[in-house]
């Protein structure tokens, strides 16, 4: 009976811990979501400054909880790491017309070519888009618009 | 006896069939159903023609250039009066000699790839749909590659053969140049040299797809205005090169650039035709090779991953593998989650966590095994000279 006591203790302690662990960092699935916010607030905004103020917030929170993962797994991320990471680089176009003073439609058209090619590599001809390219593709018309 | 002899004209008609297809380069061990000739067919008449085909006819020109260097007999060693040397006590000679050395020089920056590889890669099985573009009928009709892949003789495969290296050069020309072990790589999985492949995976000797073409050439948007491509400037720069192997390709991009070319799945011809259309498909693969090579990856590396930001093994592996799922996204979300900023990267590592380069690897090595066992003397002699890095055995080594 003790050994059954010690095994339940060990596994509520593993199950706390890991808990506690994981809780700070955010998932893709919390991106998404911290995206639509941003993505509705910014679409009442007249002023490029303040889109561009709004998807910064996004890339400045991508950007820590990346840094987070990595001081959890010094040597090599997990599955929901690798997930944020591809969200944050297919959003990377979108990142960079954030941080231009001014946008002009050769920038966004660049921007806009940048996610669809690489959205369509190894995946055939004319290829759906992802729900990242599609995530990425909407602020860029956000900011273009 | 009418047996008799119908059973020996049938064995002899067999053995004769037999015999056509062991000259088949795409078929060395026997073992495919090349008994089509269509292809080779149509570009025999095509290289016996006055075309206007720019690849063609710049063929046609090299072919006569050897055969008037065999018909010539070798004359015994003059002194050398034409370059630098004897150019020193004229300025204008001096200039010019100067262009030619400079022209001869970086030709000789991309090392070119064996056309014992090429017919290695020929051999692998690639099993997806292939057109006739001969006009018979004027359509291009499909074929399966699996059931009915078309007889590839001698002529054609030095025209690949040709045509690859040529495209290699001109495109090392304006650029730091390409080093051909990845375009080999990358034709060796995309395609195996097929160049009359067409399927929605991709068209041609690279596999193209929709994308990249538009994201070359350009497009109309949904305002009917047109977008200029990305990859638009490196088609620019090839159109002042002055390099001789970029003559017919320059012939082609200007036609381009006059009138678009139609995407591969509205006419793949434009894209796999012996001539014009292998040109085109060369051209466009690698414009973005290069592209994605010198205009995201290494600014992406000099940024953020100072580590491995000059290891050109590193640089060439990421490039491939932005032709994998994600593109240069994927790419860079392995380096992140490696943690190559601080870590560096090894390329073992990179291709481990690419299923896009661990499968180009594994159809390389396939190429590797075919070359050891139709031409074993290439690695003998390849082995022997103790490689240094970057020696291939499928690479000339001057």
């Amino acid at each position: 009976m003790p050994r059954f006591r010690v095994i339940f203790f060990l596994i509520t302690a593993i199950v706390v811990f890991s808990n506690y662990a994981f809780a700070d960092l955010k998932t893709v699935a919390d991106f998404y979501t911290d995206s639509n916010k941003l993505k509705a607030s910014t679409r009442q905004k007249k002023m490029l400054l303040d889109k561009q103020k709004k998807l910064m917030e996004l890339e400045m929170n991508m950007i820590s909880t990346l840094n987070e993962y990595e001081k959890r797994d010094p040597n090599k991320g997990g599955t929901e790491e690798r997930a944020v990471a591809l969200l944050r680089f297919t959003l990377r176009p979108a990142f960079s017309l954030a941080h231009k003073k001014s946008i002009s439609s050769s920038d966004c058209d660049y921007a806009k070519q940048s996610v669809q090619s690489d959205d369509s590599m190894g995946r055939g001809d004319s290829p759906p888009l992802t729900i990242q390219a599609k995530e990425a593709l909407e602020w860029i018309s956000i900011l273009c618009d | 006896m009418t047996r008799l002899l119908a059973f020996l004209f049938s064995i002899l008609f067999l053995s004769c069939g037999y015999a056509d297809q062991m000259n088949c380069i795409n078929n060395k061990s026997g073992t495919k159903n090349t008994k089509n000739l269509r292809i080779n067919d149509s570009f025999e008449k095509l290289l016996q023609s006055d075309t206007k085909d720019p690849l063609i006819a710049d063929y046609q020109n090299y072919l006569k250039s050897l055969e008037q260097k065999k018909e010539t007999a070798p004359e015994p060693q003059k002194p050398q009066c034409y370059l630098m040397s004897c150019a020193e006590n004229f300025p204008v000679i001096k200039t010019l000699s100067a262009r030619v050395e400079k022209i001869f020089k970086s030709a000789n920056r991309t090392r070119k790839i064996k056309k014992e590889c090429i017919e290695a890669s020929l051999q692998r099985e690639v099993n997806n749909d292939g057109f006739f573009c001969d006009g018979i009928p004027k359509k291009p009709s499909k074929f399966d590659n699996k059931i009915d892949p078309p007889c590839l003789k001698e002529n054609i495969v030095d025209f690949i053969h040709y045509s690859v290296n040529q495209a290699l050069n001109c495109f090392s020309s304006q650029r730091e140049a390409i080093d051909s072990r990845f375009i080999l790589k990358k034709i060796n999985n995309e395609s195996g040299f097929n160049f009359f492949l067409g399927y929605s995976g991709g068209t041609g000797l690279g596999a193209l797809t929709s994308h990249p073409i538009k994201d070359t050439w350009g497009y109309f948007d949904e305002n009917k205005n047109f977008v200029k491509g990305r990859v638009k400037k490196v088609l620019e720069e090839i159109l002042e090169s002055p390099y001789p192997s970029c003559k017919p390709f320059i012939e082609i991009i200007k036609k381009d650039m006059a009138k678009n070319p139609p995407y591969p799945t509205d006419n793949y011809c434009t894209w796999i035709k012996p001539g014009e259309g292998l040109g085109r498909n060369l051209i466009y693969s690698l414009a973005y090779y290069v592209f994605v090579r010198d205009e995201v990856i290494k600014p992406e590396l000099n940024e953020k991953y100072k580590k491995i930001s000059t290891d050109k093994e590193i640089i060439n592996y990421l490039t491939l593998m932005s032709y994998g799922p994600g593109g240069t996204v994927g790419a860079m979300t392995e380096l992140t989650v490696n943690r190559a900023d601080r870590l560096g990267i090894s390329k073992e590592k990179l291709i481990n966590s690419s299923e896009y380069l661990t499968d180009t690897e594994k159809k390389s090595e396939e190429m590797i095994e075919i070359l050891k066992k139709d031409n074993p003397e290439i690695i003998k002699k390849f082995n022997s000279k103790k490689p240094a890095g970057g020696a291939h055995p499928c690479l000339d080594s001057e």
